[in-house]
C-alpha cells in the first residue's frame, strides 16, 4: 500500500467532504446548526429542535471505511450504527409515539374538558386542516414528487398518493406522535424525515404560525369577547372513569387509534387515579424527558442529506404549514359559525386552540386575550379545545389510516 | 353446535361484506377515493367527538351525584 491511499483511507472524511456528497453534507450541518440556533436563541421547542438538530448533524457525518476491506464500516448510522438500532426499535415499531402518549396523558387536566364538554367539538373543527391539505397533497403530488409523476397511473401510483397525502394532512394537527405513527403505519421510510421535522418544528413555531391567521380572520371586537367560567370542579368519579370510557369508546369505534388513544388515557388515569403519584410523576418528567431525547435524535438522524435536499421536501415543509394554517383557520371559522346561534358569544380565537399543540396553542390565545383586553381571562376555556385537539388528532389519524387503508386494499 | 355454525356464518358474511366493500373501493377514481376519505373522515372525527360529549355528559351526571350521596 503506498502512502498516498494509506493517506487517503486514514483522512477519508477529509476526501469525503471534498466531493457533491460532501458539499450536500455542509448543506445539512447549516440545517442542522439553524435547527440548534432557533433552539437556543430563540427557545423555539429547544427539547425537540436540539436533539433533531444534533442527530442530523450525526446523521450527515462522513461514512467510516474501514481502513482493510475498504467497506463502509459501523458508524452512527448504517446496519449496527446506533441511529439506526434507536429507529428500528423506536419508531418502526412504534414505541416512542406510544411512549410520549403516556406522558403526554400524564401531563394533560381533562378537568376544564369535562366542566365544559362543548369545547369538545373545536377539537373536531380544528381537524378540517387535515382533510383539506389531504386533497391538496392529491393534486400537488403526482406533479412534483418527480419518481411518483414517472410511475404509470394504476393502482400502485394511487397507493403512494394517498398514503403520502394522509402523512402531510397529519402534519396539520401539530400531533408529532400521530404523525410519525400514520406515517410509519404507511411505510413511508422515505418521505420519514421531512414528514417528521415538518410536523416538529412547526409544533414548536405555534407561537409565530398562529396569531397572524387569527387576527385575519377575527375583528378586535370578536377578540375582546369576555367568556365565563365556573370554578366548580369536577367530580373525582368522573375524571377517573373519562379516561377508562374514552379508551373503551375509542377502541370499538375507531381500532386503529387504540394505541395512541390508550396510551395517552393511560398515562391520564395515572394522573387522575390518586394512588399513584410517583408513577405519574415518574410519567410526566423522567419518562417524557427520556424520550423526548431519543425521539429527537432518532428524528434528526432520519435528516440524512440525499432523503432530506429533495424537491420533495420543500412540497411537505409547504403543505405541513398550509395543513397547520388551514386547521387553525377551521377552529377559528367553526366558533364564528356557532356565535351566528349562540346568546352567549364564543371568543372565536377559542376555536384556534382546538389543534393539538399542548398547551402552547392555548397560551398563545390567552396571550392574544390579554393583548387586546388585559381583563380578559380565556385560559380555561382554550385549554378544554386544546385538550379536546389532543384528542381529536388522534381520531383523525386513526380514521385516516383506516379509511386510506380501504381505498387502497391494505 | 347451532352456535359454532351462527359463528361461521357470521365470519363468511363478514369476510364476503369486507371484500365485496373492499374491492369497490380500491377500483374507485383516485379523485373519488380522496373526496370519500375527507368527508368520512371529517363526519367521523365529529361523530367520534360526540359521542364523548355525551359520555362527558353521563360521566358528569354520575359524578356529581356521586358526590351529592356522600354529602
Amino acid at each position: 500500500m503506498d502512502v498516498s491511499a494509506l493517506l487517503k483511507e486514514l483522512f477519508s472524511g477529509v476526501v469525503y467532504m471534498g466531493t457533491a456528497e460532501g458539499l450536500k453534507t455542509l448543506v445539512m450541518f447549516v440545517i442542522s446548526g439553524i435547527l440548534i440556533y432557533l433552539a437556543i436563541k430563540k427557545d423555539y421547542e429547544p427539547a425537540l429542535l436540539l436533539p433533531i438538530g444534533f442527530g442530523a448533524i450525526l446523521a450527515n457525518l462522513p461514512p467510516v471505511i474501514d481502513a482493510v476491506t475498504g467497506n463502509p464500516a459501523a458508524s452512527v448510522l448504517g446496519s449496527e450504527g446506533f441511529l439506526t438500532v434507536l429507529f428500528n426499535s423506536g419508531i418502526k415499531t412504534e414505541l416512542f409515539p406510544v411512549l410520549i402518549f403516556i406522558a403526554v396523558g400524564a401531563m394533560i387536566d381533562f378537568s376544564p374538558l369535562l366542566k365544559d364538554p362543548s369545547m369538545i367539538f373545536f377539537g373536531a373543527a380544528a381537524q378540517f386542516g387535515i382533510f383539506a391539505t389531504f386533497l391538496l397533497a392529491m393534486v400537488l403530488i403526482p406533479v412534483v414528487i418527480p419518481n411518483i409523476a414517472a410511475m404509470a397511473a394504476g393502482p400502485e401510483k394511487d397507493s403512494i398518493i394517498l398514503r403520502l397525502a394522509s402523512a402531510i394532512g397529519i402534519i396539520g394537527a401539530a400531533d408529532g406522535p400521530t404523525t410519525l405513527y400514520v406515517a410509519n403505519h404507511f411505510k413511508l421510510t422515505e418521505y420519514m424525515a421531512p414528514i417528521s421535522v415538518a410536523a416538529y418544528s412547526y409544533m414548536s413555531l405555534v407561537p409565530v404560525i398562529q396569531p397572524p391567521v387569527i387576527r385575519a380572520l377575527t375583528t378586535k371586537k370578536e377578540r375582546c369577547i369576555r367568556m365565563t367560567y365556573t370554578e366548580q370542579r369536577a367530580p373525582r368519579a368522573a375524571l377517573i372513569l373519562f379516561p377508562i370510557v374514552v379508551t373503551v369508546l375509542a377502541g370499538i369505534i375507531v381500532p386503529m387509534s387504540a394505541p395512541l388513544v390508550g396510551s395517552l388515557m393511560f398515562g391520564n388515569l395515572l394522573r387522575v387515579c390518586g394512588v399513584l403519584e410517583r408513577l405519574s410523576k415518574t410519567a410526566q418528567n423522567e419518562l417524557a424527558n427520556l424520550v423526548t431525547i431519543l425521539l429527537g435524535i432518532t428524528i434528526g438522524s432520519t435528516m440524512v442529506a440525499q432523503n432530506f435536499l429533495r424537491w420533495d421536501t420543500l412540497l411537505i415543509m409547504g403543505l405541513g404549514l398550509i395543513a397547520f394554517v388551514f386547521d387553525t383557520a377551521g377552529g377559528v371559522l367553526f366558533a364564528k359559525f356557532l356565535n351566528l346561534f349562540r346568546k352567549n358569544k364564543i371568543n372565536p380565537m377559542i376555536g384556534a386552540a382546538g389543534i393539538s399543540a399542548f398547551p402552547m396553542s392555548a397560551r398563545v390565545v390567552q396571550k392574544m386575550a390579554k393583548a387586546e383586553d388585559p381583563y380578559n381571562f380565556v385560559l380555561m376555556q382554550a385549554i378544554s379545545a386544546n385538550v379536546a385537539g389532543q384528542l381529536g388528532s388522534i381520531v383523525a389519524g386513526g380514521l385516516v389510516i383506516t379509511l386510506v387503508g380501504m381505498m387502497i386494499g391494505w | 353446535m347451532f352456535c359454532a355454525w351462527l359463528i361461521a356464518a357470521q365470519e363468511a358474511v363478514t369476510a364476503t361484506v369486507t371484500a365485496g366493500a373492499s374491492t369497490g373501493l380500491t377500483a374507485l377514481p383516485l379523485a373519488s377515493k380522496g373526496l370519500l376519505t375527507t368527508l368520512f373522515g371529517l363526519v367521523g372525527v365529529f361523530l367520534v367527538l360526540l359521542l364523548f360529549f355525551f359520555a362527558i355528559k353521563l360521566l358528569q351526571n354520575f359524578g356529581s351525584k356521586r358526590e351529592t350521596t356522600k354529602e
